[in-house]
Order: C-alpha cells, then sequence, then structure tokens
C-alpha cells in the first residue's frame, strides 16, 4: 500500500470499476459489426474523419503526455512543456505520408507490408527487429506507467492496478478489434481534453498567470528562461525520437489503412494541430507550484498534487480519469498494431504462409491475448530498467524515418542503402547513447541513417515500380496460397 | 532571456482555448460524419 496516495483505494477501486465496464461495454457494442479479418484488424478500412482524428489524438495522448508533461514543466521550464508539445510535429508531419500510403497500397496491412514489398525480405526482417522491440518497450512501459499511477494516486497495489488495466484493454480489443479501439478512443478523447481544461481554467481563476510568474521568477528563475541548455537539448531529441515512433510503427500505419479514401491527410493534420497544445496546458500546472507552496515529493506526481490543491478530492478523481483514459486510449491502439504485425509478418510471414484468412481470422484473438500475457509477465516484476527501454528505442526509431520517408516518394531509393540505413543508424545510435547520453541517440542515429539512403540513392539508384504495392495477392505478410 | 508574465500568459490562453475547442470540433464532426453516413 502506499500511505501518500491522493485518493482512497476504495474511491480508486470505484472509479476503476465504473471505466473498466464502460471500456469493455462500448468495446463489445461496437465490435458486433466488424466481419472478417479487415473488419476485425482495420475496422472495414471506412473510418470517417470524426473517429480517424480522436483515435490519432488520443493514441498519442499517453499517460506520459499528462503526467510528464507537468513534471518536465517543473524541471525545464517553459521549454519541458513547449518541447513535449514539438511532439504533435511527428503526427503533422505524418499526414501527406497516410495520404500516401492510402494511395500506393488499398490492400495493404501492415508497415511490414510496405517495408517487404518496397525494400525486399532482409530489410523487412531488420524493420520488423526495430518495430517489435519499440512496440514491446513502449507497451511495457505503459503497462508498468498504469500500475505505479494507480498506486499513486490511490494506494491500490501495482500488481494489481497494471493487471487491471491490461486485462481490460486486451479484453475490448479481443471483443471489438479497431473498431473498439477507436470507438472507445473518440469517449476517451472528449474525456482527456475536458478534464484538462477544467484543470487549467482553476488554476487560470484561482492561481492567476501573474502570481505563477512571480512566484517562479523569485523561487526558480531558471524555469522561465529561454536559453536553459539541457531543455533545448530535450526538445531536438524530443522532435526526432516522435517523428521516428509514428513514421515507422503499425499503429499510425494501421490507421492510415483503416481511414476512409480522403481522410487519412486531414484526420493527422487535425489531430498533430490540436494535440500540440495538450502537452502545455498539462504542463503549466506545474509552474502554479511555488505559489501554491505546495510539497512534491516525487516530479511525477506534480499534475495530481496541484490538482488536488485547487479542486480537493474531485481535482484528483479528475486526474484518475484523464490518466486511466489516456493509458487505455495508448495501450489498446498498441495492442491491435502489434498483433496486427505479428499475425501478419511473424505468423503468416514466417510461420504459415498458407494460413487461409478464416485461420488468421481465429488466430488475430489468440496473437492479442498472447501479447497481451506476455506484456504482463514482463511488467510483474516491476523492473525500472525495462521502463528505461523505452529511452534506448529512441536509436531504433530515428533510424527508419528516412528509409520510410524515401521509400514512399522516391522512386529511386536503394533498398540495400535503406536496409544498412534502418542497420548501421540504430548501431551508432546505440553506441552514441552510451557513450555520449540519452539526449543525441535518436539525433545520430538519424542522421547516419539520412546520409546512407542519401549516398546510396544518389549513386546507386533502384528505380521501383510503384504498381507492385497494389497488389492483393502479395499482401498480408507473404503469397497467398 | 527570462519569458515575460504577458507572453506566459498569451501562450497558456491560447493553448486552454485550443484544446477547450478541440472537443466542440471533434463533436462537430462526428456529428457531419453521422449525418452523412461516413462514421465507420
Amino acid at each position: 500500500m502506499n500511505n501518500d496516495a491522493i485518493l482512497q483505494a476504495s474511491t480508486g477501486w470505484l472509479i476503476l470499476a465504473i471505466f473498466s465496464v464502460l471500456w469493455i461495454l462500448l468495446g463489445w457494442w461496437l465490435g458486433r459489426q466488424a466481419k472478417g479479418l479487415e473488419g476485425f484488424m482495420l475496422a472495414g478500412r471506412k473510418v470517417g474523419l470524426a473517429l480517424g482524428t480522436a483515435t490519432a489524438m488520443a493514441t498519442w495522448v499517453t499517460s506520459n503526455t499528462t503526467m510528464a508533461a507537468p513534471q518536465l514543466a517543473l524541471q525545464m521550464g517553459i521549454w519541458g512543456m513547449v518541447g513535449y508539445s514539438l511532439g504533435s510535429i511527428g503526427l503533422i508531419l505524418f499526414a501527406p505520408l497516410a495520404k500516401r500510403i492510402r494511395e500506393l497500397m488499398p490492400h495493404g496491412f501492415t508497415s511490414g507490408d510496405f517495408v517487404r514489398l518496397r525494400y525486399g525480405k532482409l530489410a523487412w526482417r531488420v524493420f520488423l527487429g526495430i518495430s517489435l522491440f519499440y512496440a514491446f518497450g513502449w507497451l511495457v512501459s505503459l503497462g508498468m506507467a498504469g500500475g505505479v499511477l494507480i498506486n499513486a494516486l490511490t494506494g491500490i497495489d501495482y500488481h494489481l492496478g497494471m493487471t487491471v488495466i491490461l486485462a481490460v484493454c486486451v479484453s475490448y480489443t479481443l471483443l471489438g478489434g479497431l473498431r473498439a479501439v477507436i470507438g472507445t478512443d473518440f469517449v476517451q478523447t472528449i474525456l482527456i481534453l475536458t478534464g484538462l481544461v477544467i484543470l487549467a481554467v482553476l488554476a487560470i481563476t484561482q492561481v492567476g498567470v501573474d502570481t505563477m510568474h512571480a512566484a517562479v521568477i523569485e523561487e526558480r528563475p531558471e524555469l522561465l528562461n529561454l536559453l536553459f541548455p539541457a531543455a533545448i537539448m530535450f526538445l531536438f531529441n524530443n522532435l526526432l525520437f516522435g517523428i521516428g515512433e509514428i513514421f515507422h510503427s503499425n499503429v499510425w500505419w494501421s490507421r492510415a489503412f483503416a481511414f476512409r479514401e480522403g481522410v487519412g491527410f486531414k484526420a493527422y493534420l487535425i489531430a498533430g494541430l490540436f494535440w500540440t497544445p495538450v502537452p502545455i496546458v498539462a504542463g503549466f500546472l506545474a509552474l502554479a507550484v511555488p505559489a501554491l507552496n505546495i510539497n512534491v515529493p516525487a516530479a511525477d506526481m506534480v499534475g495530481p498534487l496541484v490538482a488536488a490543491e485547487l479542486l480537493g478530492v474531485g481535482g484528483a478523481v479528475l486526474v484518475f480519469i484523464i490518466v486511466f483514459s489516456a493509458l487505455a486510449s495508448s495501450l489498446d491502439s498498441l495492442l491491435a498494431a502489434t498483433s496486427d504485425l505479428v499475425l501478419t509478418d511473424i505468423y503468416k510471414g514466417h510461420l504459415f504462409p498458407r494460413a487461409t484468412e478464416d485461420q488468421l481470422a481465429k488466430a488475430a484473438r489468440w496473437v492479442i491475448l498472447a501479447i497481451g500475457l506476455l506484456t504482463w509477465l514482463l511488467c510483474w516484476p516491476r523492473l525500472t530498467t525495462l521502463a528505461e527501454l523505452l529511452y534506448l528505442t529512441g536509436a531504433f526509431v530515428a533510424s527508419t524515418i528516412w528509409p520510410i520517408a524515401a521509400g514512399l516518394f522516391w522512386k529511386k531509393t536503394n533498398p540495400t542503402g535503406a536496409m544498412l540505413a534502418m542497420l548501421l543508424g540504430t548501431m551508432v545510435g546505440l553506441s552514441s547513447y552510451f557513450l555520449i547520453g540519452f539526449y543525441v541517440a535518436a539525433l545520430i542515429s538519424a542522421a547516419v541513417s539520412m546520409s546512407l539512403v542519401l549516398l546510396t540513392t544518389w549513386f546507386m539508384p533502384r528505380p521501383y515500380d510503384w504498381t507492385l504495392l497494389n497488389t492483393q495477392q502479395v499482401a498480408l505478410g507473404g503469397e497467398r496460397s | 532571456m527570462i519569458v515575460s508574465a504577458n507572453i506566459l500568459e498569451l501562450l497558456i490562453m491560447i493553448s486552454t482555448a485550443l484544446v477547450a475547442i478541440a472537443p466542440v470540433i471533434l463533436i462537430f464532426l462526428w456529428l457531419k460524419d453521422k449525418k452523412g453516413g461516413k462514421l465507420w
């Protein structure tokens, strides 16, 4: 038990029960109309603008956005919030990619399909290694964050909280596939945004920006300094990390395939623009700490502490609902997209190439269950080093930015160069992570990868026939039987 | 180079207004898609 918890465990259990039942029922209800493999994995490829925009926003608003943004504001000041908000650049830049993906691959299922068809099997395997490492790093960090945050807010045991959040997300993803994920994302987005606005308005009216500013100037003036060096480095690393995460991950590709024709570009652009201010609104609450004279024992609890100070127990309940929604909206998306990648590119692509669509539809549920179980096992020991794995993934994902973008738009991108760019970019990025620091890993990885893609394409161009991407027969992880 | 109170207020006000508008836009888009049969 955690004696410093802001809410009583009974209140925590009540909120968990209400929202768990809500998400599972909603997932089941929405999933009733998911027919066949495409219906389950890609929501029938007809998702409209409203649901498309909401799911892109909700997935990118993780527990990190709502809890780490105030923490970063407390540690790095104004650049902490603004730097975090630059995470939206990845979403905005993905808008033209989503349009291109839908046009080139109307029958595609995963990002793995693209890499295999565009660059060949060796590059595909390198890409799968990077993508699955990142996906499990993110899944484990989200599962662990769920247990830690529920424990910190309510005192509920870490293992129980982590198990509940994983079980709920696995349940409704199993029941309704991507339809359930996208449908619940819409409700979760509305809850998160409304909750954040309530907290922000309370902070502005009860404390006042002038009072906050004066108190910060007196106690922590460096937080308002635009030339805070550590914060500026964080800003650039976060920007490249975010772009790499979005460009390669099947979470975003599966949505590009699932959106109705003409929706992808608008959905990602609107989601990016509306996501930009979210970390600033969540983050500036931390600047009220000096004015409210709050004692902050752990930096990552600053958001809930300020909310509880402003609104009492109601504020803490509101933060709990925001955090639970943010966690669920990202966990479910990642669970669905990772299971698509494992099903299509590992199960069908490597293990059972002759599997029929019906067999794949049945296997899809088992894959979700297996990934949920594996995540739960990895989260159980609560190894903080596992959560830190996510920082390591910066070196991995940043190496995919150029191979993905150049492969989608340049006809002559060299496949061997793209494969080497991912491999060497990751290796050099990892070395710089250990030799220099986490803040250069993504930057160096992206620079090495970019150089290789540009040089090999310049000196050894390999013309590609775009129509090879638009063939139903070779989609879904390999040749159909 | 310290950020002034006015700039900080402007940043917070604009950000809060945008986050407040977002759910309204999403619900508007939802109603529009629903009416046009383009929700799913």
